[in-house]
């Protein structure tokens, strides 16, 4: 599938939690094989995979993170020595129904962005002991990963793990700014909906001024987020130099929309909304995890505001 | 959505930006590049003055009002060719202030409901900016409800006799044509009782007075009406039909602010990138960055929006209520904007003499003319009721007013 095909599927299967096994996976296993199709030359320890990937009969994941902070390359402790990984990632997305994960590693000790080599690591075979963990979003998984020993293949080139994963960070955003979108649309409409059924005072509740704007205001941050996500899209699909910067742009403001709208929509639903049985809750654990998924805002305002000043200076 | 020029496109923006590195006003280009939010006052010239010669140099070289027809002082151009000129026309288009209700709303809606002769007399001096046009809608007694004005108009053989008063209207003192929405039946519900005219606002019995605005300024108006005659063939549509001809000037407004918003945010950028703060400069400070990241794609937004209206405009789709969302985003953020820009200033942040001017001021000025963004043109609260019942399809507010004849609705005076 192109990359501007998937980012409209994305965004549309988002706005149907309800079918949503592909939900679950769309954009965390996009990212990952987008990151793996995007590299030079097919190493051939990725050769194996891609096939499989491609008839859904592997998931990957990506396992970066070490506990609490935002990407860096000073967080990964993780060391490669010899072909095998010893130490622990968390939290991996989906990491205990995939079959295989890309790892970023140490290799070297410099302080250098160069230290970090990316390995491919097959979770079925010895040394790697997964743990299911609990998280906010009941619908995606979060697992640990320990590595102990365990074999693993170089991806790509030594040192240029960093530089990589920084690329793939950027393609992701992009993607998963769909699905922020798309859920931040469906929370808009399931608002706008129960707006128009719900009747207090003798009126459907979206005849009440407070409502009317707080959904007109939902309807405005996800209209922004659709707009960056758009041109985020065009430099995804077409490498635009732009990327980083456009990358960062939909990223953030979906991120905004989609909790603004999430928490907003249960807002509008009343008591009814905090309540188990309706999907408001899903949609807000949802929109509060997949903020935090590729490094939290922070890490992204960060991003943006270095690569504008980039682009200003250039 | 392509985002780069397509080969016509890049001729198209070369041709332009040639034309304008040789015919700009090239001594007034450090004056306007520090001035934001369009409201700009020179130092030494009658920014009137300088905006008219401007646009009369656009006009001989086929550049004013472009996106209209060429028998009508435009140029023909396509939607985003109008886009590309507006990027490339850069900060020069801030001269064209005093033109942009008259270019934006008052031409747009003659060209509608105008007659050919009308539009052919007064569309191509509204483009060259030698005929300024204002908006006379608003009253003392109808803003957001514009729809019960007051002000009335008569018809008395071939002519009608215009009775009443506006207010707020922007550039009255200087325009030489207004248009005018009058009661012509109070006896019909409010919006089945008005008709849209223009009028020449040398007509006797015109009186403008200015009115100081919170900034300090003095751009709009009262407009007095005592017993001017309106010459029949100056009526826009059909008496009794002047709320739907008010709807084309009201869409193209939004339209016409949506092109040219200003949002503050490169300012601020470029204001935090220089400000040194006691732990070194501000774009560096974590809580900076947290608030410039979040202003910054509120305008990329913003831009988006507006290129993608664009592109539903060039498949000849008509502008919609989904276009109030510049206005309303950005009025808000501007404000905003200016508020933390003085705060990182600290107390000095307040003084606007001009030793003490930092950033040239701008965002003081910023602070002091921003609550008019959120209120000309439709109120936040009104672009929120518009989006939450035209886009979202939400009930309208209820209405007390709605069936009743205009004389029977309740005002405060009677
Ligand atoms: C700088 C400036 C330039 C202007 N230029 C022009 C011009 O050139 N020509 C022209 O005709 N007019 C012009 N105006 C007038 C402008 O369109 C009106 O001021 C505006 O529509 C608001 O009307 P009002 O001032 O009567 O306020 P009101 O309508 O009295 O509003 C007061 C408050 O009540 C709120 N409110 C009113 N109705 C509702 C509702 N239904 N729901 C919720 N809240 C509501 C408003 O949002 C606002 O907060 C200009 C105004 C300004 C500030």
């Amino acid at each position: 599938m192109g990359r501007l095909r998937r980012c409209g599927a994305l965004c549309g299967s988002a706005t149907k939690l309800r079918h949503c096994l592909r939900w679950n996976f769309g954009a965390f296993r996009s990212f990952t094989e987008d990151s793996l199709v995007g590299m030079r030359d097919v190493p051939t320890s990725l050769q194996k995979w891609l096939p499989k990937i491609a008839s859904g009969d592997a998931i990957g994941t990506l396992a970066l993170f070490e506990g609490k902070g935002n990407p860096s390359p000073k967080a990964v402790k993780v060391t490669a020595n010899g072909g095998v990984l010893n130490g622990v990632k968390r939290p991996v997305a989906d990491g205990a129904i995939a079959d295989f994960a890309v790892v970023a590693a140490r290799t070297g000790s410099s302080g250098r962005e160069s230290d970090i080599s990316l390995f491919i690591v097959d979770l079925k075979a010895g040394g790697v002991e997964v743990k299911s963990l609990t998280n906010i979003d009941l619908t995606r998984g979060q697992a640990e990963i320990a590595f102990k020993d365990a074999k693993a293949e170089p991806l790509g080139a030594p040192g240029e793990g960093w530089s990589v994963i920084t690329q793939v960070l950027d393609r992701a955003a992009v993607l998963m700014a769909f699905e922020q979108v798309g859920g931040a649309d469906r929370a808009l409409e399931m608002g706008r909906d129960y707006a128009l059924d719900r009747i207090a005072f003798g009126r459907p509740i979206g005849s009440f001024q407070a409502v009317k704007h707080m959904l007109a205001d939902m309807y405005v941050s996800a209209t922004l987020a659709r707009s960056n996500c758009y041109y985020g899209a065009w430099a995804l699909s077409t490498n635009a130099g732009e990327l980083p910067e456009a990358a960062a742009a939909a990223r953030i403001s979906a991120t905004q929309a989609f909790q603004h709208c999430a928490k907003n929509n249960i807002q509008v639903h009343g008591g009814m909304g905090f309540t188990w049985e309706f999907d408001c809750h899903m949609y807000y654990r949802r929109a509060n995890a997949v903020a935090l998924g590729l490094g939290s805002l922070s890490y992204w305002e960060d991003a943006l505001i270095d690569r504008m000043r980039k682009k200003n200076a250039a | 959505m392509n985002f780069d020029d397509t080969p016509q496109e890049a001729e198209f923006r070369s041709i332009a930006r040639k034309w304008i590195a040789a015919n700009a006003p090239k001594e007034f280009e450090e004056e306007l590049s520090k001035s934001s939010l369009g409201r700009i006052r020179l130092a030494r010239h009658d920014m009137v003055e300088v905006g008219k010669a401007w646009q009369k140099k656009k006009a001989e070289g086929g550049w004013a009002c472009l996106h209209w027809p060429k028998e009508y002082g435009g140029r023909g151009a396509t939607p985003i060719e109008r886009v590309i000129w507006q990027q490339e026309e850069g900060v020069y288009g801030k001269l064209t202030q005093p033109f942009q209700i008259g270019e934006g709303m008052c031409g747009p809606t003659v060209m509608a409901w105008g007659s050919e002769d009308a539009k052919r007399r007064f569309l191509p001096k509204l483009a060259s900016g030698e005929e300024i046009w204002c908006q006379l809608f608003s009253e003392p007694s109808a803003g957001s409800d514009v729809a019960g004005l007051r002000t009335r108009a008569e018809k008395k053989g071939d002519n009608w006799v215009v009775n009443g008063q506006k207010i707020w209207t922007s550039g009255a003192h200087y325009s030489d044509y207004g248009l005018l929405i009058a009661r012509t039946d109070p006896n019909v519900p409010k919006h089945k009782g008005l008709t849209m005219f223009f009028l020449d606002m040398k007509s006797p019995g015109v009186e403008v007075r200015p009115i100081k605005q919170a900034n300090g300024m003095q751009e709009f108006n009262e407009v007095y009406f005592t017993d001017v005659v309106i010459p029949d063939s100056q009526r826009l549509g059909a008496v009794g039909e002047g709320w739907s001809v008010s709807l084309t000037t009201l869409m193209n407004e939004r339209m016409s602010i949506g092109a040219r918003l200003a949002t503050g945010v490169p300012e601020m950028f470029e204001f935090c990138s220089g400000l040194m703060l006691e732990d070194g400069l501000a774009i560096d400070d974590p809580a900076v960055r947290s608030k410039l990241a979040s202003w910054a794609v509120k305008a990329s937004g913003l831009k988006y929006t507006s290129y993608r209206a664009i592109s539903a405009l060039s498949k000849g789709e008509r502008p919609g209520p989904e276009n109030s969302i510049g206005k309303l985003v950005s009025g808000l953020m501007l404000q905003d904007i200016a508020t933390y820009a003085m705060d990182l200033e600290g107390t000095a942040g307040s003084l606007t003499g001009t030793d003490e001017e930092q950033a040239n001021g701008q965002f003081q000025q910023m602070l002091l003319s921003s609550p008019s963004m959120r209120i000309a043109g439709g109120t936040d609260e009104i672009l929120r009721n518009i989006i939450a019942e035209r886009v979202l399809g939400l009930p309208g507010d209820i209405r007390v007013d709605k069936d009743v004849s205009y004389n029977k609705i309740p005002t405060k005076g009677r």
